[in-house]
């Protein structure tokens, strides 16, 4: 398949040079009417599970450049949380906690309040951050070396305050998940 | 008003908010209403996790959704989140802080500064100890009381106890399995427990070898996580013991040497006070040690030697106070003797310096030399005896008769002297051999020197010549003198030569500048006896 646009870090552009002006920052509406958007034609398109397919995706690709673009290599956990909340919370992307953490079975539960998608959102009954699921996922597979299936449990638009993710590591079995 | 069915639905609604127990059927007319089904289920989850929150059981899993729900679950996931990073910090990441709790979070976060702070300080002084314990040069080394397990121990316990680091890791080393004595560790223990802390015990132990090592021990106890251990800092005097040891043994060595030594050994101030001396002064002298310690210089010495010692001293406190070295003394000395007579020594006097180069005193070694002085007496003796008469030789009348010429310038009464020959001597060597001949002038300086006065001088000019010197004597009383001697001789019998006479020339001195011109006018005198008919004096006038 011919590919026009295969990502790079480099696609994000010159911004300082770009927007001398403007600067590097922009109004969390612009954000979320693209990714709307982007979710209303492609679910036309493609039907809902398809959808959350392709955005699962999409973050897992965003957070894999990300980790290797924003974040200092290291084996401690702390230390890679501690990276992680202050780059998250720098970007405006979110505020990122840890409830529980459990490296040895590779079992996870982290919370994003104040999420770049959804905060705020109105109430639907689905959880929408499946973006975020594969952004998550892409991260700890870097951090930790192996693959991990994270599943949003709480999301604001199901009326919870905060959006509560389950990480787990992916073992030979539950591959079928995805 | 409102209806009964509102009643119910009210009643039903306080029991699940206000009620210990909820025990009450929903009313029948709502039992069926989906809407109403689905609120009481919220409801009571909403109930049961206020519930577990309120008892602090945070992994109550929230099932539900809604506003509230969905509050719960974010106090949820902050309670979490804080448990999460309390465990993070207790396992020392300070680095976590806590942002969502309104005023606890920046109680929360002064305090996880302030432990981070805390901890390092104690970790800081816990290096510093660490690093203190490990280079103190002492053995140091803390155990329990109870057992005995030694729980640290510093390098310097390693070196001295002669172990590797490996050889002891991981290993429980035993405090008593290194004592000498077990009786003196037990006592030890007994007298810190009770005063708490112990200085300076000396204790003998071993390390790996069964080589003993003497140690001086300070122990205080310490309570380490409530139980009690001793902390003890050892200092190796094992080395220090051995050269004690020795120094105490060459110490008694040189007392010993001292104390017994033939010569007498001391030590004396620049005040010529005694400051030690042997024993062996009293088999010298007939003082005892005490007596001599406290005698002045004028009582150690003689007067003619006292003059030396004054000298010495004077020269020793010049040389002293210009910073020169002491210049060694050696001399003959007479020293006065407890029962008056005097016995004359040698001393050898050098100075005894400290290790910083001043100057403590004097250290002297005194020799009798009475023996030698006898022989070296003996041998000026033999040196101007006629050894067959044993009267002076010829050497000792050359040299009276010079330094009477000499005296002679200044004296009133100058010298004179006689020269004397026996008569016909030949004819008694021939008549009864040498022998007789010899004895006839032994028996003669007999009869000549037991009749001349202490100072007169007889001596064997040669052969059967005799000269005799007699200081402060005119001709007359020279005259005298011979003629007394002529009677004496004549009158005796000698052994077996039986009757021998002599004859005399005397002469007296007259402004002679040599002894041949006064010698010359005693010989002439002679010659004149013998022309005369011999057995007679005679002078010339
Ligand atoms: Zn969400």
């Amino acid at each position: 398949m011919e590919r026009k646009y295969e990502f790079s870090w480099d696609l994000l552009g010159d911004i300082e040079e770009g927007r001398p002006h403007m600067g590097n920052t922009t109004r969390v509406e612009v954000y979320r009417l693209m990714q709307f958007t982007f979710r209303d034609i492609i679910e036309k398109h493609v039907g809902w599970e398809k959808t959350n397919e392709i955005f699962y995706d999409a973050g897992q690709l965003a957070g894999k450049e990300f980790y290797f673009h924003m974040l200092e290599k290291t084996d401690d956990l702390n230390q890679f949380i501690n990276q992680l909340q202050d780059v998250l919370k720098e970007l405006g992307m979110g505020i990122l906690r840890i409830e529980e953490a459990d490296m040895e079975k590779g079992e996870l539960t982290l919370t994003m309040s104040e999420d770049l998608d959804c905060s705020g959102l109105p109430e639907t009954g689905y959880e929408i951050c499946t973006y975020d699921e594969g952004f998550i996922s892409a991260l700890l597979e870097s951090f930790a070396g192996i693959p991990f299936i994270v599943k949003e449990i709480d999301c604001w638009c199901t009326g919870d305050r905060t959006c509560r993710f389950s990480a787990k590591a992916k073992n030979e079995g539950n591959q079928s998940e995805k | 008003m409102i209806s009964d069915e509102a009643r119910l639905l009210l009643d039903y609604l306080e029991v699940q908010l206000y009620d210990v127990k909820t025990k009450q059927d929903i009313p029948t007319s709502l039992a069926n209403d989906v809407g109403f089904l689905q609120l009481d289920k919220t409801m009571k989850i909403i109930r049961a996790a206020v519930v577990e929150l309120g008892n602090g059981n945070l992994s109550y899993q929230i099932n539900g959704k809604g506003y509230v729900l969905g509050s719960l679950k974010s106090l949820q996931a902050s309670l979490r989140n804080l448990t999460w990073k309390t465990k993070a910090i207790a396992a020392g990441d300070f680095s976590q802080s806590v942002h969502c709790l309104g005023d606890f979070s920046d109680s929360f976060n002064s305090m996880t500064k302030k432990l981070e702070i805390s901890i390092h300080e104690i970790k800081e002084i816990q290096e510093h100890f660490e690093m203190i314990f490990d280079t103190i040069p002492d053995m140091t080394i803390i155990s329990n009381i109870e057992d005995g397990t030694v729980s640290a121990y510093n390098q310097a316990f390693l070196e001295t106890m002669k172990f590797t680091k490996e050889e002891l890791e991981n290993k429980t080393i035993l405090i008593t399995d290194y004592c000498n004595d077990l009786d003196e560790h037990a006592r030890f223990i007994e007298r810190l427990m009770k005063d708490s802390f112990i200085k300076n015990a000396e204790i003998n132990f071993h390390g790996k070898s069964d080589q003993i090592i003497t140690g001086l021990v300070s122990s205080r106890i310490i309570k380490i996580k409530g139980v009690p251990h001793t902390l003890s800092v050892i200092r190796d005097i094992t080395e220090l013991k051995v050269i004690e040891k020795k120094l105490r043994e060459s110490e008694e060595l040189h007392r010993l040497l001292a104390d017994n030594a033939a010569d007498v050994i001391w030590t004396m101030g620049l005040d010529g006070k005694f400051t030690y001396i042997s024993p062996s002064v009293e088999k010298l002298r007939g003082y005892t040690v005490a007596e001599v310690l406290a005698q002045s210089p004028e009582e150690v010495l003689c007067p003619s030697s006292l003059i030396h010692l004054q000298k010495g001293l004077e020269n020793a406190s010049q040389l002293i106070q210009n910073n020169l070295p002491f210049k060694v003394f050696r001399g003959e000395l007479e020293q006065p003797c407890k029962n008056g007579t005097t016995v004359w020594t040698e001393a050898t006097v050098s100075g005894i310096y400290s290790e910083d180069g001043s100057f403590i005193g004097m250290l002297g070694v005194t020799r009798d030399i009475s023996d030698r002085k006898i022989m070296e007496d003996e041998i000026v003796r033999l040196s101007v005896t006629d050894k067959l008469t044993q009267s002076y030789n010829r050497l000792k009348l050359d040299e009276t008769m010079e330094e009477q010429i000499q005296l002679a310038k200044i004296a009133t009464v100058p010298f004179s002297i006689l020269i004397l020959d026996i008569d016909h001597f030949k004819r008694v060597n021939d008549n009864y051999g040498h022998q007789v001949g010899d004895q006839v002038l032994v028996e003669l300086v007999a009869i000549l020197q037991n009749h001349v006065r202490s100072d007169d001088v007889v001596g064997r000019w040669g052969g059967e010549e005799f000269l005799i010197i007699l200081p402060n004597t005119g001709l007359e009383g020279s005259v005298g003198l011979a003629e007394k001697l002529l009677s004496l001789v004549g009158a005796n019998i000698f052994t077996r030569a039986g009757r021998v006479t002599i004859s005399i020339g005397v002469a007296a001195y007259q402004g002679d500048l040599s002894q041949e011109s006064i010698v010359s006018r005693a010989d002439s005198a002679l010659y004149l006896a013998k022309k005369n008919g011999r057995n007679r004096v005679e002078y010339l006038k």
